[in-house]
């Protein structure tokens, strides 16, 4: 018995000897992902170590080309850049800049790396006096942007085919109950993102101004004010663009172009993206989206509508080097109907950015009486919500209806308006007017989408 | 050669299908032992000064009606809030324009929250309603589940989470009454169409023809947001704030939560500043 047992101490060493000298693509990505959910600057490079390990590992048969450990070791290098330089990127410019081009990405990966956020509003903020521009610029030319176009590279490898690319991240790993799914579209989405930054970096090297990101633009766009983000997209695209135009880049036209293509190739990635997601679950059934990093649902449509306009607007701004951005805001009219069909009036809409949101517009009520919109944004699901106010006689009013993109019509709807010097008036529509023009035998002309967020004050913390 | 044998009968004995029954039977003894402790112990846990929720038959995603006392330490103590809300659902959240199940929303339909304040001081119990129903982190980034249900798990052992709120990243509100009630007097009172919290924020948005009634005053707009990190209230685009028979409209209004004009440059461009500064908290 005494030498079964010591058979048995060898042959288990022997055997973890031999499955640890013949590691799998599997072993090496359930490794890695371990150290990458961590979230810490260590973990994250750990994790890339190990992937990179397992891609130049010749006796794995199937790591080498491997997608899962190519895309995993893709997201570890970006996190890797932050972690390096920290003294150049800031790691909540791409949370932001996510945000900002409507594909928002997890955090998790990217938090917590103590990648030196100095700065931490959202929007503008000029680069840190501490920041020498020549060495941010010059780090960003040898080091960081070549890096850059190597990621890329690695994510242009990845295979295109429906179903060849899925990780299934355990709840271990992400906290999501049943696992989380991360597919081909995951991969564009992420691409078209760092595409989009590195044509910001781009411009940094070439301009001679401070090479900061976010820079004051001029413009509508109150990044103080705008829900997060919403106008950068295109603020960043406008910037491009003027910066075409100045001087000092005349000797930096190349990187202008390669900016330009870059954003291009992103805007791209993020219509390519859209369209592969929409697609994955047809025929209907085929691939459940509820687990899924990244899906689209029937009732984001009102949403789709005005990103995909915005983004086909630049594109075309782009390709042709058109200056103006005029034709970019979307604009709609909305066919207002109560939970009795009964008309309410006529909505339209114009929309700030990549976002169901806004703060211009106006209610023709069917009466023929006017509210000029202060805000509106989608509330839940395909339920939108309007401020509205008649600019010259205190009125104010919340309209709140189910948006229906394909018939341009918002159903279900009601109006709740009130005067502001405290009369609330019994009705909604049509009655309260007389309260509101009994002493007055003409009613003023209004200006239709007046700007409003000029008068607005950003959100400071109170003096205690 | 004695060592070896005894190492040989010790591994023999162990094997032997007598030793296996014997090993499952004390096994079995244990997990009888534990469960009975469990119960137990969860009995005489559950005390006068624990949560009482009064919960239906619930599906996966959602809860239905739920009404939530919280009492003190005693039976004759006061109670500490009440929740009624007609139901919750929980969704997965949203990145961008896509859908994500990497975070979660909750929603909230006709939120009833009443906070009964024991203390003298001029607190609208901003913190309160914001512990509670404010999504928090856990250990995987910025979501994580509500404070009320955490409340209830750790206090009330006859409760289960009857969803999973799991990496709840929003709580969405439709339909907002919350009051803080002091010595029978409601001494601080809003309502709203719409409330957003999220656990990355200090602050809830609250959408919706917004009433905040406090003493005297009342502070109406179609947006407000409440900042419970230094207890600030601010009305980003047109507001009305009453004060007795005096009415002042203005836009982009900061104000403590006492509805004192907080930031003084906006208070000097709208003109707040002097009337509003008499405002005193109490009942009305």
């Amino acid at each position: 018995m005494g030498k079964r047992v010591a058979a048995w101490i060898v042959l288990t060493c022997c055997g973890l000897a031999g499955t640890a000298s013949g590691l799998s693509a599997e072993d090496y990505a359930l490794a890695g992902r371990m150290h990458l959910s961590q979230g810490t600057a260590t973990g994250v490079r750990q994790a890339y170590e190990i992937f990179d390990a397992a891609i130049d590992d010749g006796d794995c048969p199937d790591c080498r080309g491997n997608c899962e450990l190519v895309f995993l070791r893709a997201v570890a290098q970006v996190a890797m850049l932050f972690i390096d330089h920290n003294d150049v990127l800031v790691s909540r410019d791409l949370l932001e800049l996510a945000e900002g081009c409507g594909v928002a990405l997890v955090p998790g990966v990217f938090e917590g790396l103590g990648a030196g956020a100095s700065c931490r509003q959202i929007g503008p903020c000029l680069l840190p006096p501490e920041h020498d521009p020549d060495h941010v610029r010059r780090v960003l030319a040898e080091s960081i942007l070549p890096q850059f176009a190597s990621i890329l590279s690695e994510l242009d490898s990845i295979d295109q085919t429906a179903g060849a690319f899925a990780i299934v991240m355990r709840a271990e790993e992400t906290g999501v109950t049943g696992g989380l799914e991360i597919d081909y579209g995951d991969v564009v989405i992420l691409k078209g993102l760092l595409l989009a930054y590195r044509g910001m970096l781009t411009m940094q090297v070439a301009g001679t101004s401070e090479p900061y990101v976010y820079r004051e633009t001029v413009g509508p766009f109150d990044f103080d004010d705008a829900p997060a983000g919403a106008g950068l997209l295109l603020a960043e695209v406008r910037r491009l663009m003027a910066a075409a135009a100045e001087d000092h880049l005349f000797d930096n036209a190349a990187a202008f172009a390669y900016a330009r293509q870059d954003w291009l190739d992103a805007i791209n990635c993020w219509i390519d993206a859209i369209e592969y997601v929409a697609l994955e679950n047809g025929p209907e059934g085929t691939d459940p989206q509820a687990n899924e990093l990244t899906y689209i649902e029937p009732s984001a449509q009102p949403h789709l509508e005005v990103y995909v306009h915005v983004l086909m607007s630049l594109r075309e701004a782009l390709q042709w080097d058109m200056t103006s951005l005029d034709g970019l805001f979307l604009r709609r009219a909305y066919d207002v109907r109560d939970s009795g069909s009964a008309p309410i009036g006529e909505l339209v809409l114009v929309f700030d950015g990549v976002r169901f949101e806004g703060h211009r517009g106006r209610l023709t009520l069917a009466d023929g009486d006017v509210l000029e919109v202060d805000w509106f944004g989608l509330l839940d699901g395909n339920r939108v919500g309007v401020s509205l106010f008649g600019p010259e006689h205190g009125v104010e009013a919340w309209l709140e209806g189910d948006i229906d993109s394909d018939r341009s019509a918002i159903g279900e709807a009601f109006l709740d308006c009130w005067a502001a010097d405290g009369h609330v008036p019994a009705e909604p529509a049509g009655l309260w007017e007389d309260a509101l023009y009994a002493d007055e035998t003409t009613r003023p002309f209004q200006p239709a989408f007046q700007d409003q967020k000029t008068e607005r004050a950003g959100f400071e913390p109170a003096v205690p | 050669m004695d060592w070896k044998a005894i190492i040989d009968s010790t591994f023999s004995d162990c094997l032997s299908r007598r030793n296996l029954v014997r090993l499952g039977l004390f096994w079995l003894a244990g997990v009888i032992l534990f469960a009975f402790y469990t119960v137990l112990s969860g009995r005489l846990q559950d005390g006068p000064a624990a949560l009482k929720a009064d919960l239906p038959a619930s599906t996966s995603d959602q809860t239905g009606a739920l009404t939530v006392w919280q009492r003190g330490p005693s039976p004759e103590a006061r109670p500490a809030y009440k929740v009624v809300f007609d139901n919750l659902r929980v969704e997965n959240g949203n990145l961008g324009v896509f859908k994500t199940a990497s975070s979660r929303i909750v929603y909230l339909d006709n939120l009833q929250a009443t906070f009964f304040s024991q203390g003298n001081g001029a607190d609208a119990g901003l913190r309160d309603f914001h512990g509670l129903f404010a999504p928090r982190r856990d250990g995987h980034g910025d979501a994580g589940s509500l404070g009320l249900f955490d409340e209830l798990q750790k206090q009330n052992t006859d409760w289960s989470m009857p969803v999973d709120m799991s990496n709840t990243g929003e709580v969405r509100v439709r339909g907002l009454d919350w009051r803080v009630r002091r010595d029978d007097c409601t001494v601080f009172h809003v309502r709203s169409q719409h409330a957003v919290l999220r656990s990355d924020w200090s602050r809830m948005v609250l959408r919706g023809r917004v009433t905040l009634t406090m003493s005297q005053a009342v502070l109406e707009s179609n947006c407000i947001e409440i900042d419970v990190s230094n207890e600030s209230i601010y009305a980003p685009g047109r507001y009305t704030l009453r004060y007795g028979g005096a009415t002042r409209m203005g836009r982009g209004g900061r104000f403590r939560a006492t509805l004192r004009p907080a930031g003084v440059g906006s208070s000097d461009r709208e003109g707040d500043q002097g009337w509003a500064n008499g405002l005193q908290p109490g009942s009305f």
